[in-house]
């Protein structure tokens, strides 16, 4: 019945995560031991080819990124970024709990072709459970041998910071610093852990590599789907293939949202990617369609929301989430999103002042332009795609100021 | 060798030459253009938090003059409209979180240069303390940004008096981290806790025993919430 490929996920549920003996009878390792035969420029030219794209959302070419490494010959590292703080996504954890050794894998390759010096998996402070198997796998894994000489893998946890996943700020915190994004350039390609030059890829970025070099090919991404939708969780899909639309309301994925009701909105990527209304849900799920459209993959989170959902609300929900993750380094972030929550608070309270939506839109606006870094980029990306295409609800809270008290009741948020 | 490259580039319609890897901020600085910036100081490198000091590019595109490099071909504009409103948006939201009491006179857009000793209205401006020499105030009176645009966000917080060297009135404080950057150089004391919006300098460390006391913290300070101990300080609080 299901017609979809299954390369990342292969052996979710059907094999023991933790037996190397049953990955490798499942074809595990084959492309590990190819790659150890290959030189390095084939491996990435051959990573080129499959054309993947970086999986954690910002879409950074990996075969370049590989490139831009090899190139600079020097002693360098490898992070597997898991720390996935994205409300909505949840893929990373289906990875590495059910298949880790895919993620392993794709490490190894990396490790093969750049010859790096330690590799490290910085794991989301809420995973725990995942953290003391990923210690005991990754032991046996490297008594059995895979390893390469002299290379090893430690585990670290991040204690729960979502800028955290911000490549400079990664850094900064295994570094035991403070978790703030620093200056680019340097990339961390150039200058990264301890100044040298460092891989930072995604989990599922990682996991991709074993089937590339398999000549399975990356046109396979996960997402997690999750929210008012009856049938939840990470799911394989090929791209170009099914719309969000499909995603939701066919039987092999979301089988129709909750009690029917109509779909308003849905969030992709996470908070930090843009919405996506109900007249924009034919579009095929693929980068180069979304892309068209103005939209974002991100990391592959599809969140529905349908029903009595005010989106105003929604988008306060989001801009408090980000004023609270906020780093506090730039002023623009820090204070800027303090503010808009401010606004939008005022908005939805029915306190709201004429012009207050202006003021959003103004200052959301700045914010995108002034920001340090992605997180205060991409923190105002809900309420301007809102502002966008649903500004008239903005209007009807500024100028009905019971607007709420009337249609408070029964709403899910 | 590469150092003694020249490249050459247009900032608001001067050309000038300059060697490569200067920042935007010197290469205005030396064509006599001053660029505004709250949080780079010449001793340390650049940290880019005020957001201030922006600049755009020929393509329209904001960057922060302070940590850019300059690159051949480069058509800089530092007046821009587009320039000028950012800034003025960075100095509002600075104001939400000072408390600008500077700003409580009526008058206090108009008043720029003049003699305030002689100003015949009410002197609000004066209870603030360090009014003339605050950099905050000095370019908000430059771009013509009225504090009451931006409504005051901030709870007061008590001002700290640490072992008779150091003031700190958090109220003030804009978070440039300009004293942590000095500090560094010296003694490394001045730490930073929180994140977001509880982010805060803390100086518990800079007790006498620890400090080296090279006051050099106070003098970066742009809007002087870090100041020398002072005894009339210490009875307000």
């Amino acid at each position: 019945m299901n017609t979809n490929k299954n390369i990342l996920l292969r052996g979710r549920g059907d094999i023991d995560p933790l037996s190397i003996q049953a990955y490798v009878a499942a074809g595990g390792f084959t492309a590990l031991r190819k790659v150890s035969e290959m030189k390095a420029q084939e491996v990435i030219e051959k990573i080129m080819a499959s054309g993947v794209k970086g999986r954690g959302g910002a879409e950074y070419p990996v075969g370049k990124k590989w490139l831009l490494i090899k190139q600079e010959n020097k002693e360098n590292y490898i992070v597997c970024n898991a720390d996935e703080g994205e409300a909505g996504a949840f893929k990373d954890r289906e990875l590495l709990t059910y298949v880790p050794l895919r993620v392993i894998e794709g490490m190894l390759i990396a490790a093969y072709t750049l010859t790096s010096k330690k590799g490290y998996i910085y794991l989301r402070g809420e995973y725990l459970k995942i953290y003391e198997m990923l210690k005991n796998i990754i032991a046996k894994v490297k008594n059995n041998g895979y390893f390469p000489k002299g290379f090893e893998i430690e585990v670290i946890v991040g204690a729960g910071a979502y800028i955290c996943g911000e490549e400079t700020a990664l850094i900064s915190s295994i570094e035991n610093g403070i978790g703030e994004p620093s200056l680019k350039p340097p990339y961390p390609t150039q200058r990264g852990l301890y100044g040298l030059p460092t891989l930072i890829n995604n989990v599922e970025t990682f996991a991709c590599i074993p089937g590339i070099m398999n000549g399975e090919g990356a046109d396979t991404k996960l997402i997690a789907l999750s929210g008012m939708v009856r049938n939840r969780g990470v799911f394989e899909i090929s791209l170009d293939r099914y719309s969000v639309d499909d995603m939701i309301n066919s039987n092999q994925f979301g089988k129709g949202s909750v009690n029917g009701e109509a779909v308003q909105f849905v969030q992709l990527g996470g908070q930090s990617g843009s919405l996506m209304f109900p007249e924009q849900m034919h579009i095929p799920y693929g980068y180069k369609w979304m892309r068209m459209a103005g939209i974002g993959i991100g990391s592959g989170a599809i969140t529905v929301y349908s029903g009595r959902v005010s989106i105003v609300e929604y988008c306060r929900n989001v801009i408090e989430f980000f004023t609270m993750e906020s780093c506090g380094k730039c002023s623009t972030c820090r204070i800027g999103l303090s503010y808009i929550a401010y606004l939008l608070n005022r908005l939805c309270c029915g306190n709201g002042n004429e012009g207050d939506v202006e003021r959003i839109d103004a200052v959301a606006g700045q914010i995108s332009q002034l920001a340090f870094c992605g997180l205060g980029k991409g923190a105002v990306n809900v309420l301007c795609s809102a502002l966008r295409h649903r500004r008239e609800q903005f209007l009807i809270c500024e100028k009905d100021r019971s607007y709420f008290d009337k249609e408070l009741s029964g709403r899910y948020i | 060798m590469s150092q003694q490259q020249q490249i050459e580039l247009s900032i608001d319609g001067t050309h000038i030459k300059v060697s490569v890897g200067t920042t935007l901020l010197n290469a205005a600085k030396d064509a006599g253009i001053i660029i505004p910036t709250l949080c780079c100081i010449e001793e340390c490198d650049p940290r880019a938090v005020c957001r201030l000091c922006v600049v755009e590019t020929n393509g329209g595109s904001l960057v922060t003059a302070c940590q850019t490099l300059c690159a051949e071909g480069m058509c800089i504009s530092t007046c821009s409209k587009k320039v000028k409103e950012a800034r003025r948006f960075t100095l509002k939201l600075l104001l939400t979180r000072h408390l600008n009491s500077c700003f409580a006179c009526d008058r206090s857009q108009e008043c720029g240069d003049r003699l305030w000793a002689l100003c015949n209205y009410d002197n609000n401006c004066f209870t603030c303390g360090h009014s003339m020499d605050c950099q905050l105030r000095q370019y908000c009176l430059e771009y013509g940004v009225d504090a009451r645009d931006f409504p005051i966000l901030a709870d007061a917080k008590a001002t700290l008096h640490f072992a008779n060297v150091l003031t700190y009135d958090a109220n003030r404080c804009i978070l440039c981290r300009n004293c942590k950057a000095v500090c560094e150089k010296v003694d490394g004391k001045i730490a930073l806790l929180g994140r977001g919006m509880n982010a805060k300098l803390d100086f518990s460390l800079c007790d006498m025993s620890f400090c080296a006391g090279c006051g050099k913290c106070t003098e970066v300070c742009p809007t002087k919430a870090l100041h020398p101990f002072d005894e009339k300080d210490s009875g307000v609080n």
